[in-house]
């Protein structure tokens, strides 16, 4: 559609016309900046769909828990997705369910994180023990002290227990139409367990075989595992080389 | 005319030079990867960074992963682990 432009005397009708489309120009532009300034946010903020709603749990147990800390989970995942760039939570991978193994409405505070890292023939060298072994290490303290540290949810009786699901690539597509093959652990831990290592009344030694941990090779399962572990302070220094955190934004 | 047939026969000359130097598997790497930036990310990512300490944010990372994708992995479900 063409712009109106009125004729009059000492309006070039050119110039005028120019001018229109000048400040069109700059009103689009503006928009766009804009559109740009109120979807940046957005982008940098981690998926929404980490968390699991309260609704979406099955007991009333369930959804209590949930809307009691889901801002304190969101943070949480929020905190991941910025200091952990190499880690993902997985879709409704955070929130409180109940293990499959387990009988009873038994809640626990759930994680399930996929580990992004190259398969390297030393690790892939080692048992399913080993690798197991290093990942506990890696993760499983860490991640059971980042989900504790919501305001009196370690003291909340409601509260079951702790899970964290570790799941990085064993092996890579070795033909064209291959598909990666990843490996798992899920460690379960109760709530007296998770109480004693953060109070430091259980060493990280002690940890694995305190709990429970299920391992799968893809999607076969390899049922119980036996693991060792000890203390690892990768999470705290490793640094992905040039990352930049997101404006306002503080990891520790 | 003569102009002519001279570039053309250094043209042909300076391709089968070119082409010599390429393997079959770079050529095959070539043909399953025509350009040279795997996406515009990829292109805004490089020219972003031409100079200097290379700038990495979560969404380059996030972009990386996605596009480096190498399709569904064979793994285990939350279903099969977790119940809601």
């Amino acid at each position: 559609m063409a712009l109106g432009v009125h004729r009059g005397p000492g309006m070039n009708p050119s110039s005028t016309a120019c001018r229109i489309i000048t400040t069109v120009r700059r009103g689009l532009a503006a928009a766009m900046l804009a559109a740009l300034a109120v979807t940046a946010p957005v982008l940098a903020a981690p998926a929404d769909d980490s968390v699991l709603p309260a609704e979406q749990h099955t007991s009333e147990k369930g959804k209590r828990l949930a809307a009691r800390y889901a801002p304190a989970l969101r943070e949480m995942s929020a905190k991941i997705y910025h200091c952990m760039p190499w880690v993902e939570v997985k879709r409704n991978g955070i929130g409180f369910y109940k293990p499959k193994h387990l009988e009873g409405d038994v809640r626990y505070l759930s994680i399930n994180l996929y580990i992004d890292q190259q398969p390297s023939p030393e690790f892939a060298a080692f048992s399913i023990e080993e690798r197991g072994s290093r990942m506990f290490s890696r993760y499983v303290g860490p991640m059971v002290r980042r989900m504790a540290t919501s305001p009196g949810l370690l003291s909340d009786t409601s509260l079951d227990g702790f899970t964290v699901i570790l799941e990085w690539l064993k092996q890579a597509p070795t033909t064209p139409n291959g598909r990666p093959i990843h490996e798992t652990i899920a460690t379960f831990m109760d709530r007296a367990t998770a109480g004693d290592y953060l109070a430091g009344r259980l060493p990280a030694r002690d940890l694995a075989a305190r709990s429970r941990v299920l391992a799968w090779d893809g999607e076969t399962s390899l049922g119980p595992i036996r693991l060792t572990s000890w203390d690892d302070d990768f999470v705290m220094t490793y640094k992905v080389s040039n990352y930049q955190v997101a404006p306002g934004v503080s990891c520790p | 005319m003569r102009n002519d047939h001279v570039r053309l026969l250094m043209g042909l000359g300076a391709l089968l030079l070119f082409a010599g130097c390429a393997s079959s598997d770079e050529w095959q790497t070539w043909k399953e990867h025509p350009t040279h930036f795997a996406s515009g990310d990829h292109l805004r990512f490089s020219t972003r960074n031409r100079e200097g300490n290379a700038r990495v944010t979560r969404q380059d990372i996030a972009q990386a992963r996605d596009q480096g994708w190498w399709g569904k992995p064979v793994t285990v479900t939350q279903e099969a682990i977790l119940e809601r």
